[in-house]
């Protein structure tokens, strides 16, 4: 069994979480769906995905997919809050949080969780981006009614005991040295980071710096968890073996008296507006970090967008034909051919919910210069986004976007995180589908028009690792 | 084009509509179809839930085809199909398949090889034409070869800067000692220049030709019009004088305890692997094996978890396994630890494992993981190309599908004394390959546990590579 849980924020390079991530955009967050009438939605038999929703009295929204191949459910509880949520000197607060809410709670006490779930077959994993916390378990069906009362013990009634908390202090500083201390990759993901979201809520590390993690105190972390794991700011996902008439039913149950929070919306007015997530990265800037690689990496990273809108479906059609699959311009142009200057080369389209980073990343075929491959990328970009987009290769890249698309749709976590966070970020669950026509629609001229903007007119920061480089403080 | 992006709203609309009710041991093993195609067998699946197919091509030999001279030949006869035909150039062969979103992949063990191919089904005729056209007609141009091989040894130079890779690589081939199952199947640096066009396209016709296959194929009923793509344009056949690999392995004794250390520069992390070979004799019940490994270190409750994670924060993770291929297996402990705690979580394990082996488990332990396995069994059908990997290995193994279904029952009678002294005889640290990688600094460290673990071999991670 590989172990994952819990993750920090990840650099989001897979072509199929890249997908998904931009599959999905919308800034209304789900805490607007919060009805304070105190009457349940009716659901909606909407077309798309076989998903009834439902919004209990409390804020929680709750959508159930039946599927009854075979007696197992996936049950995703989203919680709107990440890092971007963490005020200065409380960076890892709440990838921290996350690694706690296994730790016992009132009713299922430290130890529990875990246990029953995995006793009954269950397993469980949770991550932690700049935006939202998710927590997902894959259960037999009869675990079900058991794993709603569990779900629904911790967001009320969490303990924060203290020698777990400073016991899972010691494994988080463990994760934080495998992820990015002793990872090329992950160094160069937190410093594009820090310096493209220069000031913002998005250039503080998802898994927290060295001092904010020492100091991190118990009562800090209570008050965290008291103002943001609430039903309001909370949507479940439940896909799998299910009648939803009955399930919903057994949610009530469980979680319709856990009370809302009446001061979300207030602090989440504190965390948001242009002004906070308005970056002073200083465009044009070079970076040298010392890392172990023997040869160097880099990023160049320029401004993105924030999820679902017009330009970010563009982008990320721009970095599938840019660079997915080994037939792609740049893997032909710089890995691949005669006189190549790179061993690899990705671009990637990272939307967050109020901005984004679009950035090369790559590794230099030894014997180059970093500063030579800097130029030769530089100067290709003209060429690159009149040459390369064409009808056939927009064509390739919205076929691949239906082929990871069914992928997803094979498993019930995969229909259960897909409708999770359509729902967090279009507040519509079934946006996907609209999605893939918002992608059948992107002109070649549409997005030759996105590649120039960006690359040619844009401004970029350069950050490289090298084992050669000398050891700073950029380094930790 | 425009056909499949109508197909997407389609498929999601009816996804509930074509969900197949299979909800027990006997439907699924009812859905299984064996098929004959031109002499070769044919395991399939059928699944209308999305216009979508995987196939996997089975080949009953792998890497222990090459003879000297030859390592890692076999991986890269497969790995490297895609670079090019006289008609084709690696780039337009890429694109082919890459346009149509199909996915085309290889993988080759010691024992067997398999080319895994998935897709949308409307484009499936397409896509096996172009890839039987690759098997046949791969010419693997040197020109390409050298630079896919270029790529290889600079990634394999560059592995030092990732402690987890490094660390697998070369534990794997020390644990598995002098047998023929130790070197890596990739080949090393020094190997690279023997892999010539001829060689490569010899060996590819050496699997097609000669070697026992099998094909595994799930997808809608429409997939099975691809018989006559494979049997005329792959030329696939069988017969009964099709090889089989088997090996005449002596037993290879482990008694004692190797203490190894492998340093690298600038890491503060250190990675830590115990685990040894498996003998063809030591690998008879699997079912013990995958509650044992998974008592000991499977999961956030395993035993090791909570002794190294939970109750100390040695770690962020730790898992064990005992994995059996036909004639031999090799068992692990995976985990690492900041440089300060390195020799206290070596001692943490050996002490769980001694633990176990002296004192034996609970009943109440035992069922805590046997009603794990058992309540995760539908888990294993969920997504029917993991479920055709099942039965592939079964095959392989010579295995009736029978241990699949009957799962559950055989693992409820595993006793608790039966897993306490698997896990004794298996993880022992009598006989284990303690194997450490990290800073040059921590080896005076390590030099402290030498009483009990024996020398401190320092290897130099450079032989591996």
């Amino acid at each position: 069994m590989q172990l994952l849980r819990p993750i920090a924020v990840k650099e989001k390079r897979l072509l199929k979480w890249l997908l998904f991530i931009s599959l999905c955009g919308v800034i209304q967050s789900c805490s607007t769906l919060y009805h304070d009438k105190h009457k349940i939605e009716e659901p909606t038999a909407q077309k798309g995905f076989n998903v009834k929703k439902y919004v209990l009295k409390n804020g929680l929204t709750v959508l159930i997919s039946p599927n009854p191949k075979l007696p197992i459910v996936s049950y995703y509880t989203l919680f709107d809050v990440g890092g971007r949520d963490e005020g200065p000197g409380t960076t890892g607060a709440t990838h921290f949080l996350e690694h706690m809410m296994f730790k016992g709670a009132k009713k299922y006490g430290p130890g529990q969780f875990d246990t029953q779930l995995e006793k009954s077959g269950g397993v469980t994993n949770a991550f932690t981006t700049n935006d939202m916390t998710v927590y997902y378990q894959n259960i037999p069906v009869s675990f079900l009614e058991t794993m709603v009362d569990m779900e629904a013990d911790r967001m009320q009634n969490l303990l924060l005991e203290n020698n777990s908390f400073e016991s899972e202090r010691k494994v988080i500083f463990e994760e934080r040295k495998m992820r990015y201390e002793n990872s090329p990759d992950g160094l160069l993901f937190l410093a594009l980071m820090k310096k493209i979201f220069a000031g913002t809520p998005y250039g503080q590390s998802v898994i927290g710096d060295e001092a904010d993690l020492k100091a991190l105190t118990r009562d800090q972390m209570m008050t965290f968890f008291k103002n943001y794991y609430v039903p309001n700011n909370a949507i479940l996902a439940i896909a799998g073996d299910v009648d939803p008439d009955k399930v919903i039913e057994l949610v009530k149950k469980h979680y319709e008296n856990i009370p809302f929070s009446k001061s979300l919306s207030a602090l989440k007015k504190e965390s948001s507006g242009l002004e906070i997530f308005k970056s002073k990265v200083e465009f044009g800037k070079e970076y040298k970090i010392y890392a172990t690689n023997p040869i160097p990496k880099f990023v160049m990273g320029f401004q993105g967008e924030k999820i679902g809108i017009k330009k970010a479906y563009v982008m990320d059609i721009l970095a599938m034909i840019l660079s997915n699959g080994g037939s792609s311009y740049l893997i032909q142009k710089y890995v691949k051919s005669d006189k190549a200057l790179l061993n690899d080369i990705s671009l990637s389209n990272f939307n967050l919910m109020q901005s984004g980073v679009f950035y090369f990343s790559g590794e230099i075929k030894d014997g180059n210069s970093l500063d030579e491959v800097k130029k030769t990328i530089e100067n290709d970009f003209t060429d690159m986004c009149d040459n390369s987009i064409n009808k056939r290769s927009l064509q390739k890249a919205k076929n691949q976007i239906l082929a990871q698309a069914y992928h997803q749709l094979k498993s019930n976590s995969g229909i259960a995180s897909t409708i999770v966070r359509n729902e967090k970020w279009y507040g519509d669950y079934n946006f996907g589908l609209k999605e893939l026509d918002i992608y059948k629609a992107i002109t070649e001229s549409e997005v030759q028009n996105i590649c120039r903007e960006t690359l040619v007119a844009g401004k970029s920061i350069f950050i490289s690792t090298w084992d050669k480089y000398p050891k700073t403080v950029e380094s930790k | 084009m425009k056909k499949v992006l109508f197909l997407i709203p389609l498929l999601i609309f009816s996804n509930h509509v074509f969900s197949q009710a299979i909800n027990t041991s006997s439907k699924i093993e009812d859905s299984i179809k064996r098929l004959n195609w031109n002499g070769v067998d044919v395991v399939y699946i059928e699944d209308n839930r999305f216009p979508t197919f995987d196939l996997t091509l089975y080949f009953a030999d792998g890497a222990l085809s090459e003879s000297s001279g030859e390592n890692g030949l076999t991986e890269h006869s497969f790995s490297l199909i895609d670079s090019g035909t006289d008609k084709l150039s690696q780039a337009e062969i890429l694109d082919q398949f890459e346009f149509t979103g199909s996915e085309f992949s290889s993988s080759v063990t010691h024992e067997y090889s398999t080319i895994s191919i998935s897709g949308l089904t409307k484009d499936m005729n397409t896509t096996f034409s172009q890839a039987c056209s690759l098997l046949r007609n791969a010419n693997y141009p040197e020109k390409v070869i050298k630079k896919e091989i270029d790529l290889e040894r600079e990634s394999l130079l560059t592995l030092v800067a990732s402690p987890q890779g490094l660390a697998e690589r070369v534990f794997r081939e020390i644990s598995m000692g002098q047998t023929p199952y130790s070197y890596p199947v990739s080949g090393k640096l020094n190997d690279f220049a023997s892999y010539t066009p001829t060689k490569l396209r010899s060996k590819m016709n050496y699997f097609l030709d000669k070697v026992k296959k099998r094909i595994y194929l799930t997808g809608p009923s429409s997939v099975l019009s691809l018989e006559k793509i494979l049997t005329k344009e792959c030329q696939l056949k069988g017969t009964s004088q099709d090889f089989v690999r088997s090996m005449e392995v002596p037993v290879s004794k482990t008694n004692k305890t190797t203490f190894i250390f492998v340093p690298v520069p600038d890491a503060n992390q250190v990675q830590l692997r115990i685990g040894r070979f498996l003998n063809a004799n030591e690998i008879q019940y699997r079912n013990l094996d995958a509650l044992a490994s998974d008592f000991l270190g499977g999961g956030f409750t395993s035993k090791l978890m909570r002794e190294v994670r939970t109750k100390r924060g040695l770690t962020y993770s730790i898992g064990s396994f005992i994995a059996s291929q036909k004639q031999y297996g090799r068992s692990g402990i995976s985990t690492f630890t900041k440089n300060e705690t390195i020799n206290r979580l070596i001692e943490v394990i050996d002490e769980t494992v001694s633990k176990i082996a002296k004192n034996g488990i609970s009943k109440e332990d035992l069922e805590h993981s046997s009603e794990g396995m058992i309540g995760s069994y539908p888990f294993k059908f969920e997504s029917n190309s993991a479920f055709l990997s099942q039965l592939l290995l079964l095959d392989h193994i010579a295995r009736p599908y029978s241990d699949l279904f009957e799962f559950k029952e055989s693992v409820a009678k595993v006793t608790a004394k039966e897993v306490a002294q698997r896990i004794k005889d298996v993880y022992g640290f009598d006989k284990q390959i303690i194997f450490v990688l990290g800073d040059k600094s921590i080896e005076s460290s390590l030099r402290k546990l030498t009483k009990k673990y024996g020398n401190l071999e320092v290897v130099d991670y450079k032989k591996y590579l």
